[in-house]
């Protein structure tokens, strides 16, 4: 291993982790407005089941992250997502997260 | 990250189970002490007088009422405890409303009474194992919003563990009934994995649960952005979900103003073959006043459930909670009460603890297994880590030993008593730390676990000469938290022993292989 593949490697590394934290919580988190607006009935039992979601995606979001080919496709895995529930928040209930 | 997903979960698992692994051992042992903080208590307030004769639940009403009325005139909340299995001790408490004019703050005050005369007895200031519990979500130094943030990410990083953990075992239920004796790392991975499979539902329950417990906080702006943003809106969310259904009904008591002792008659009418554990008097200071009767044996999974008596337009009404008005505010209480498990009987209560000391295991072993597979590199900061995971790993047990010290070493006149109780277990943690950074690698952790032995089997002794608890007294004197607490204290001791002296054969095959 030389020195530059050492470094590519850490590079990588940092990417991942970066994006499997910050990008697992806005994945989550907007997941959880969109579970929150959009679940018929009750709005605190709708919130609170949002809530209860968010460790979950959280969790299958870094699993995805950390188990996909390249980095810059666990980018973009995370990335499209978030903005697709971005927008049909944004969209569908004039909410700017 | 890998070729293959079982390889990248592989390295998922030990990376992300090595990021916070001291924090979770803490949170771990900490949070298991939390199932016992009531007989922690015990131990800490040696000066408490145990009930340990049939009572008559009327005349310590009486009694009760008499300290009050002097020590508490003008408090908002009156609450009389009577003894139960875990508390078999007669307490009063009242909530102080704050005073301008002295400048004291809103406070709950407890006192507890002699069952025989009826009056106070001051017990001496400690944290208790309140104190010590909260360590595991508060971090006690850092501000209260860090502390549940910080240890929410580390919790975080345990599910993540976990999830990975059982991917990427393919034999789980094999695996579980395997141990290869004296293979160095593989007779670790097999006691890792031991302690991983046995308990994994509960590790998965408290992992899953605390960090629902904390949604509020870790995962506010999903409140401002559905609910209202600002404090206000969010205190708003939280009193809304928290709102009950309740049940009320009038009832014929014949009187025209309520007090403690009629309610207590009537509870005691209605529900024979129940204890009392509770009577309260809320709104003191309000045209209506409630009286409240808890009863020991209703604390289920599901709720704690009260009876309330009110005096409404001159008859009496009795209202009885029914639980959560909302059906996810009833998921989140019971995956609360799974976590707090203050449901849980004595045996349940014991299989919480061992389930949450596995858990700390587990998280031990894994670092001692981080620590072996690089063990050959022999660098320094490879070493430090295995000088660190003693210190934190045997530490943690000495410094908490330490607490327990400290309360029985410290002056009882001292100010910040308490405080400085707390104090003690990081200053003790700490010295550990330094202690292992000094030490010789190859005996650090023996003298470590010998050190764990000495302080827990001498805490016994340490009760007999600072009060009069031996353990021959607490035995005749029916006084089995005291006595039990001592004998587990040796049980500690004994198992640390036991680790010091395997650790010395061990070393001696390494040294033969």
């Amino acid at each position: 291993m030389n020195f530059t593949t050492k470094h590519l490697i850490t590079f990588n590394v940092t990417c991942r982790v970066l994006i499997a934290l910050v990008g697992g919580y806005l994945l989550s988190a907007l997941s959880a407005v969109l579970i929150a607006t959009h679940l018929p009935g009750d709005k605190i039992n709708s919130i609170i089941t949002g809530l209860m979601c968010t460790f979950i995606i959280y969790t299958l979001t870094v699993i995805f992250v950390f188990a996909a080919k390249t980095t810059l496709r666990a980018g973009i895995g995370v990335l499209v997502p978030c903005l697709l529930v971005y927008c049909f928040n944004h969209y569908f209930n004039g909410i700017s997260v | 990250m890998k070729p293959r997903f079982r390889q990248s979960m592989g390295w998922l698992h030990t990376w992300a189970g090595f990021a916070f692994a001291w924090l979770l051992f803490f949170i771990f042992v900490t949070g298991s002490a939390g199932y016992f903080e009531n007989e922690i208590d015990r131990w800490m307030m040696p000066e408490i007088a145990v009930v340990n004769k049939p009572i008559d639940d009327f005349s310590v009403l009486t009694s009760a009422e008499q300290q009050l009325d002097t020590l508490a005139a003008d408090a908002t909340q009156w609450y009389i405890s009577y003894p139960t299995g875990r508390d078999p001790y007669i307490g009063i408490s009242w909530l102080q409303p704050a005073n301008a004019e002295l400048g004291t703050a809103r406070q709950w005050h407890k006192k507890f009474l002699s069952p025989d005369t009826g009056n106070t007895i001051t017990a001496r200031k400690t944290s208790g194992g309140e104190t010590l519990y909260r360590l595991h979500y508060n971090l006690h130094y850092v501000p209260v919003l860090i502390g549940y943030l910080v240890t929410s990410l580390a919790t975080l990083f345990m599910l993540i563990g976990l999830v990975t953990g059982v991917i990427i075992h393919k034999k789980i239920f094999i695996e579980f009934f395997t141990f290869r004796k004296g293979k160095g790392l593989r007779s670790w991975l097999d006691i890792h994995n031991v302690f991983s499979v046995l308990p994994l539902p509960f590790h998965l329950m408290i992992t899953y649960s605390g960090l629902i417990l904390l949604m509020g906080v870790s995962f506010f702006p999903v409140i401002d952005n559905t609910y209202g943003v600002s404090k206000k809106m969010h205190r708003q969310f939280y009193d809304e979900s928290q709102v009950e259904d309740k049940q009320q009904q009038i009832i014929d008591l014949n009187t025209t103003e309520l007090s403690l002792k009629a309610i207590l008659t009537d509870a005691k009418a209605r529900y024979e073959n129940q204890n009392v554990s509770y009577l309260g008097l809320i709104d003191r200071n309000t045209e209506q006043p409630g009286f409240e009767v808890w009863f020991e044996g209703d604390e289920g999974l599901e709720f704690a459930t009260l009876m309330t008596y009110r005096m409404v337009n001159g008859q009496v009404q009795l209202e009885k909670s029914l639980g959560k008005a909302h059906s996810a505010a009833k998921v989140y209480d019971i995956l609360e009460h799974l976590h707090e498990g203050l449901f849980a009987d004595i045996y349940l209560r014991w299989l919480y603890f061992i389930s949450g000391l596995l858990g700390a295991a587990m998280i031990a072993s894994g670092m001692i297994i981080w620590v072996k597979k690089r063990q050959k590199q022999q660098t320094i900061f490879i070493n430090l880590i295995d000088r660190l995971n003693a210190a934190v790993i045997v530490g943690l047990p000495i410094a908490i030993a330490g607490y327990f010290w400290s309360n029985r070493l410290l002056p009882l006149a001292m100010v910040n008593r308490a405080a400085w109780e707390v104090h003690s277990l990081f200053i003790v943690f700490a010295a550990c730390i330094c202690f292992c950074a000094v030490s010789s690698t190859d005996k650090v952790w023996k003298s470590m676990l010998w050190i764990a032995a000495i302080a827990y089997a001498l805490l016994p002794l340490g009760n007999i000469l600072t009060t009069e608890h031996s353990l021959l007294a607490s035995a005749q004197n029916s006084d089995w938290l005291m006595l039990g607490f001592d004998l587990i204290m040796l049980l500690f001791a004994a198992c640390f022993a036991l680790a010091a002296a395997l650790i010395k054969n061990k070393d001696n095959k390494t040294v033969q292989a």
